[in-house]
């Protein structure tokens, strides 16, 4: 199941990069430039979804004190980690030919490297605790904090006034123009929630037998 | 409380502390004209950056040299910068910029650093109203 799973989620992600790279129109502005919002749009959502669901499993983790909530929740972060590097990286290049600056510190770019920190922070939390119970409850009271950054990351360009633009995508925002760049964008947002299951899936696979292997004592 | 506990709401307290320190610049990116021409007293003279469009037909280049001349206007009120170098490919009149530099009290803003802000619109080329079919794959 999850070798298909994985196909297909290269398969529209090699698509989606066609698409954007080759077959979408240029941006009547921004002309070559904004091709990269194909990539930095969709993991900018991942990064939130991923954390969603790593507060998700962390609470029933707590709740529910099995293990397999706990294992969910460190995949979780880990893909968490990817897609907020990912955005974070591509919208350097970006920023770099449109705005003039590969960094700088407005609100939405500090609360987004903050993010970072925390799913980076979560990932060492769990490298510090042995006991593997206490290391779930630790884990699972620390992303529930850092939940606290979500909103201020979304919220970032309309509370504040940032060099980073306004939402593009949403009910009342209608900032992308024309179907082409709608759906490329959609497509590859698709291809990365694949990417993600499919990670999820491996990763967790790997998890689940050496916590077994560790409940018998092996005698040599 | 076990040291644990201790330790877990210092490193709360550390990202909170984070947070404050990093958005404290960044929660105004930039001031308004407007708010330029209401600074008085310590604000006049440090490092600021201003914010607003382009004013059209405003923009002077100095020949021979990389002497740059422009009002920035948020609708109200605008304020002249001074730049020299070269700023980002997508500068233009009309559109979206911040300046970084010093407010000088005789009324100029002294840049040495422009950004190009851009809208939250993304359009192809063609008029994606009038129904023509897109040019893909243009020359």
């Amino acid at each position: 199941m999850s070798r298909p799973l994985t196909l297909l989620a290269y398969l529209l992600l090699f698509a989606g990069t066609y698409l954007a790279f080759v077959e979408a129109p240029r941006e009547a502005y921004q002309q070559e430039f904004y091709r990269l919002i194909y990539f930095h749009v969709p993991s900018a959502w991942m990064m939130m979804l991923t954390y969603a669901g790593l507060a998700f499993f962390s609470a029933m983790s707590l709740w529910k004190k099995r293990e397999r909530w706990d294992h969910l929740a460190v995949c979780s972060a880990e893909a968490g980690t990817v897609f907020t590097a990912i955005t974070l990286f591509t919208g350097a290049i970006w920023g770099k030919p449109v705005w003039g600056v590969w960094w700088t510190w407005d609100a939405r770019l500090t609360t987004t490297l903050i993010l970072l920190f925390i799913y980076a922070g979560y990932l060492l939390l769990r490298a510090f605790a042995a006991d593997p119970a206490r290391r779930a409850r630790f884990a699972a009271i620390y992303a529930l904090i850092g939940f606290f950054d979500l909103p201020l990351i979304h919220f970032s360009v309309q509370w504040w006034r940032t060099l980073h633009q306004g939402p593009s995508f949403g009910p009342g925002t209608g900032g992308l123009v024309g179907e082409p760049i709608r759906i490329i964008v959609i497509l590859n947002f698709h291809a990365f929630v694949l990417l993600y299951a499919s990670w999820m899936w491996r990763r967790y696979r790997t998890l689940a037998p050496v916590t077994h292997m560790e409940a018998p004592k092996v005698e040599s | 409380m076990s040291p644990r506990w201790i330790a877990l709401a210092i490193a709360a307290a550390a990202i909170l502390f984070l947070v404050y320190r990093g958005t404290e610049q960044g929660l105004v990116y930039y001031y308004t004209p407007t708010e330029i021409h209401a600074l008085t007293g310590t604000d006049i003279e440090k490092r600021i950056r201003v914010g607003g469009l382009v004013e059209g037909g405003s923009l002077q280049r100095t020949e021979g040299s990389l002497l740059l001349k422009f009002r920035i206007s948020d609708g109200a009120q605008a304020v002249d910068v001074l730049f020299s170098g070269a700023p980002p490919d997508l500068f233009q009149e009309g559109r979206g910029a911040i300046a970084e530099g010093q407010w000088k009290p005789e009324g100029v803003f002294e840049a040495d650093n422009i950004l190009v802000k851009h809208s939250e619109e993304y359009q192809p080329v063609y008029d994606a109203s009038s129904g023509s079919k897109p040019p893909y794959r243009e020359p």
